[in-house]
């Protein structure tokens, strides 16, 4: 079973959280990630009220505990795993797998098609 | 036939999308249900809210909030010291007030509040299918005659159907795989901040 795969979700899981080892694995992939995200300064999640976070600011978030959205942005990543029916340590490994191949997909989309000017 | 007043101040961000949200609600409300009174953009200012609020029984809000005000500092449109005049139902799309100003209903008999008790986060992506959840969620409630209850509840289902769109059809909105599952977890993470309090069996 894949974390990708359908899985129904009523709101009524139990709340996972994550500790410290977790989710700095978690961060650290993250970072990774947005840093080689072809749009990693462009708008991706907005909080109503008018602001608006970066793949970027989404990563400094999530490793930044005094970061005004860190709660906001880790609780994302929380309810992802909470509800996955393998459990949330495979959950976990999971999205980090998954965050490492896009950024070597990003990486490799970069080196065949540079940025122009 | 009760009154009904819209009030969406704007702004930037997921701000604007929710004046969009509820100019379509009100397109949605059938005008022999009820009487509407909408402050967008610029109209949407205190003294136009304060002229407003008494003439019209339930209030539906969309943009920026805190616990205890609606609005964005100094343009606060509803807070502790008028909030008392929305004699019906409020409806807040904005984070947080739940907490405040949701908090004053709850015992009430005649008047009920639906709104976020927390931060409200949504994938910037298009098409946004986020704000078609809250469209769509809200539409019986302005539409059907539902209670608030029902409501609430139709407003979580949405989402819940929303967030998992990102993920089914990520490859027709052109957003990866780590994208989908970021927007779907944004839009379930906005279902546990939704919170119905008062007289939560009333309609609008």
């Amino acid at each position: 079973m894949s974390i990708l795969d359908s899985q129904d979700w009523s709101g009524e899981n139990e709340r996972i959280h994550l500790n410290a080892d977790q989710l700095e694995q978690l961060a650290s992939a993250y970072h990774e990630w947005a840093a080689a995200h072809p749009r990693s300064n462009r708008p991706y999640m907005a909080i109503v009220g008018g602001t608006e976070l970066t793949p970027l600011e989404m990563a400094d978030a999530l490793r930044d505990r005094d970061s005004p959205w860190h709660d906001a942005v880790v609780g994302i990543f929380e309810v992802g795993i909470s509800g996955f029916a393998k459990g949330p340590d495979e959950a976990l490994r999971q999205r980090i797998e998954l965050l490492r191949r896009e950024t070597e997909e990003f990486r490799s989309d970069q080196t065949r098609s540079p940025a122009l000017g | 036939m009760a009154d009904l007043l819209f009030v969406a101040p704007g702004g930037s961000g997921a701000a604007a999308f929710l004046v969009t949200a509820s100019s379509t609600l009100q397109s949605r409300t059938p005008s022999a249900s009820h009487a509407i009174t909408a402050l967008h953009l610029n109209a949407a200012t205190r003294a136009a809210v304060d002229a407003a609020i008494r003439s019209n029984e339930s209030l539906l809000y969309f943009g920026h909030a805190e616990r205890d005000e609606l609005g964005d500092a100094p343009d606060i449109v509803v807070d502790l010291t008028n909030v008392g005049g929305v004699s019906g139902v409020i409806v807040a799309m904005g984070c947080h007030s739940a907490a405040g100003l949701g908090a004053t209903f709850h015992g009430s008999t005649q008047r009920a509040y639906l709104g976020f008790d927390d931060l409200i986060r949504i994938p910037v992506f298009a098409p946004n299918r986020a704000i078609e959840a809250f469209e769509d969620g809200l539409t019986p409630l302005v539409a059907q005659a539902a209670s608030v209850a029902d409501a609430r509840d139709a407003l979580d289902a949405e989402l819940i159907a929303a967030a998992g769109d990102y993920l089914r059809l990520r490859r027709r909105y052109g957003i990866t795989d780590s994208e989908a599952l970021d927007a779907r977890d944004m839009l379930r993470s906005d279902t546990l901040a939704l919170v119905a309090s008062g007289a939560t069996a009333r309609s609008l």
